[in-house]
């Protein structure tokens, strides 16, 4: 591991293993210890063979280069490697592979009026499932890292699955295809745990740990994604049920009022039958 | 012998047909081409169809509260239009409904699912089962409500005209008065269920935008409360202008009864629009101080939605109307006019809360374009085709009229 040789002390080191909540390390019913994704921006030459991988794992058409060369996902395209430059430093820029996030509590599946997307809390994995998706899109607005992409020949939404079909025995593919190591699928612990140490010698920033509750992708950054020009997702869970059930609930009291008020409407207005 | 008055209506009905089939090609073509071309950018997947669902929904369950002053809540002189009210009602539910149907991409599908494997946490899914039971228990009241009239014609007509009536009052062709006040009683209470659940569909339809954290033009409390209040001056402005419009063309006179009652709906819909603009006034003051929300409302208060929010969602759709029904002895022109303005103003108001919403935090170089496809046109103009072409049924075989009972 790269801590080793680091300055970094014994101290620092333990105060960073120490630092993750359990409830996040384990699948709280069963015990099972979860796994993730790692991303290192410092190590990914942006050769995109993840890219390709990810294509052929996934029996998906080609990926049409925009003029504008920066690429962005879309629905026969699940992840994306772009050149990144901080808005604060331009000298500091990585090659960032980005994808779904793979939230610990997605915010999609929530949403999903017909229960098409599951989060798999041992692996990882969100999947949408092709078969079931009615192409209402609200996946898409619901999600704070705005990922899920409307294939418009098949009529669904898609996106990264983590690969659920390999995992864990196997790598996801792109992980698989990495020639320099900088991706990365084990346990999530581990994971974080590497990250936190990396991102600590290099200065960087792990994307991950917290943002939307905490993701099952975690990328070390080369500094925050407000100033690397990511989507900043909330550092808490989002569009959580507790929370929209408030909302719904002040259209109903809404409702409530107006019936009240047409009711004595009609008590004062003197026409009854 | 056909009359001039007929060749108008056939004329008329070839019109709105070929639009529909206009809109009806389009979709086909979806399929064809891939869906896309129904779309502005792959980041504001919700466009005109989403809009135009909200507008017409909006109005549908707004119709259920006026109607219902006349049925539920007892208010003689409302009865009057309930008849044209809840037929109004659910052709707007059903054309709005047919838009997002068009929209998902698999709407097979969503009739499997939706009992297969309901996510009972989702908004999208409250708001179908909601709109879909309200539009029956409309459509139970209209023929409830209809029924005698209808039962008349069937009793005096013979060959297919009365198979067709003896079918819309699945046979009970009694007209004594103890079966009329049966149906009184029955719509009552199919009025009763339509005001709750069309409430609750409208308030739910603004959650489903609400619920989204992610989007914070949308996200919070505001907007379900909004809906229900903006639902009241859709439905009044929708109905005043198609009952307006419906007397000038056919040549009737506004008999006395109603007349006042427009005035008084008139004055209603002044009302109704002060508090919506005092409400928006007070989410948009109130975010000036929001940091989360700043950003999305300066897009409509000073970005690429500006012109259009303060030209045709204020002035036009909210202010003028509101002096012009405020001037004694207001016209009927006048109300027509203003209720045109706000319908205008409405739609805008729909699409721009669509699209805007989904700017952020995407989009941050803007939009790539502030209007619709020609594709996502064309499908409008077939889904508003088919709403008139449904009216015109409407009004020329089926009772509608205003007439004291
Ligand atoms: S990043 Fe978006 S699409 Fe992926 S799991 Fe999270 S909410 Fe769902
Ligand atoms: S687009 Fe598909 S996966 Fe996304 S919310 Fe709708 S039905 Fe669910």
């Amino acid at each position: 591991m790269a801590w080793e040789d680091s300055n970094l002390t014994r101290r620092d080191f333990i105060k960073l293993m120490g630092a993750a909540p359990a409830s996040l390390a384990v699948n709280p019913k069963t015990g099972e210890r979860r796994y993730a994704k790692l991303m290192d921006t410092f190590k990914c030459i942006g050769c995109r063979r993840c890219m390709s991988a990810c294509k052929r794992w996934n029996k998906l058409p080609p990926y049409e280069v925009p003029e504008t060369l920066v690429r962005d996902m879309d629905g026969t395209t699940y992840t994306v490697v772009n050149f990144v430059r901080s808005s604060r430093n331009g000298e500091i820029g990585k090659f960032l592979k980005w994808q779904c996030q793979n939230c610990i509590k997605p915010a999609c599946a929530g949403v999903c009026p017909v229960t098409a997307i599951t989060k798999n809390p041992v692996t990882g994995a969100v999947v949408i499932d092709e078969t079931k998706c009615i192409g209402c899109r609200y996946c898409y607005q619901a999600c704070p890292f705005k990922v899920p992409r409307f294939d418009f020949h098949k009529r669904i939404t898609r996106k990264c699955h983590l690969c659920y079909d390999r995992i864990p025995k196997l790598k996801p593919a792109c992980v698989a295809a990495c020639p320099v190591e900088a991706l990365d699928y084990g346990y999530r612990d581990l994971m974080l745990r590497k990250a936190r140490v990396k991102a600590q010698l290099v200065r960087g920033y792990v994307l991950g740990e917290k943002e939307a509750g905490g993701t099952d992708v975690i990328t070390i950054l080369p500094a925050p994604p407000e100033e690397m020009g990511l989507i900043v997702a909330p550092q808490k869970i989002v569009s959580e049920d507790i929370d929209r059930l408030r909302i719904s609930s002040t259209g109903f009291l809404a409702g409530a009022v107006l019936a009240g008020v047409l009711y004595l409407f009609s008590r004062g207005s003197g026409d009854k039958e | 012998m056909i009359s001039s008055r007929d060749t108008i209506f056939y004329w008329w009905m070839s019109f709105l047909l070929a639009f529909i089939i206009l809109g009806a090609f389009v979709v086909l073509l979806s399929f064809v081409e891939g869906q896309e071309i129904l779309e502005i950018s792959t980041h504001i997947p919700w466009t005109m169809l989403v809009s135009v669902y909200v507008f017409f929904v909006v109005s549908g369950s707004g119709m259920c509260v006026i109607t219902s002053l006349g049925h539920v809540f007892g208010i003689k002189r409302y009865e009057l239009i309930s008849k044209r009210g809840v037929f109004f009602a659910s052709i707007a539910i059903m054309s709005g409904l047919l838009a997002i149907l068009l929209h998902l991409g698999h709407v097979e599908r969503a009739f499997v699912y939706v009992y297969l494997s309901p996510n009972l946490k989702s908004g999208i899914l409250w708001m179908g089962f909601f709109y879909s039971v309200y539009l029956l228990f409309v459509i139970i009241e209209y023929l409830l409500l209809a029924r005698a009239d209808m039962a008349k014609i069937a009793n005096t007509s013979t060959g297919y005209k009365q198979v067709f009536y003896s079918l819309l009052v699945f046979g009970r062709k009694d007209e004594s008065e103890r079966s009329v006040h049966l149906d009184h009683k029955l719509a009552k209470a199919a009025g009763g269920s339509a005001f709750v659940t069309g409430l609750a569909a409208v308030s739910t339809l603004g959650a489903v935008f609400a619920h989204t954290e992610a989007r914070s033009l949308w996200y919070g409390a505001f907007y379900p409360a909004y809906f229900v209040l903006s639902a009241t001056f859709s439905g009044l402005s929708f109905f005043l202008f198609i009952t307006i419009l419906t007397y000038w063309i056919r040549g009737e006179e506004i008999g006395d009864k109603l007349s006042r009652l427009i005035c008084e709906l008139g004055k209603l819909l002044a009302l109704m629009l002060s508090m919506g603009l005092l409400f928006n006034s007070w989410m948009i003051f109130s975010s000036v101080n929001n940091p989360e929300k700043i950003n999305s409302i300066m897009l409509l208060i000073n970005g690429p939605f500006s012109f259009s929010f303060y030209v045709f969602e204020i002035l036009l759709g909210t202010i003028i109307p509101i002096i012009i029904l405020l001037t004694p002895k207001v016209t009927h022109r006048g109300i027509f006019v203003s209720s045109l303005l706000v319908l205008m103003g409405l739609f805008v108001m729909r699409y721009n809360f669509v699209t805007a919403g989904q700017v952020l935090p995407v989009l941050k170089e803007g939009l790539p374009s502030y209007f619709p496809t020609f594709f996502e046109i064309v499908i409008t103009l077939g889904i508003t085709a088919l709403f008139a072409l449904l009216y015109t049924f409407g009004v020329k075989f089926l009772p509608l009229k205003e007439t004291n009972h």
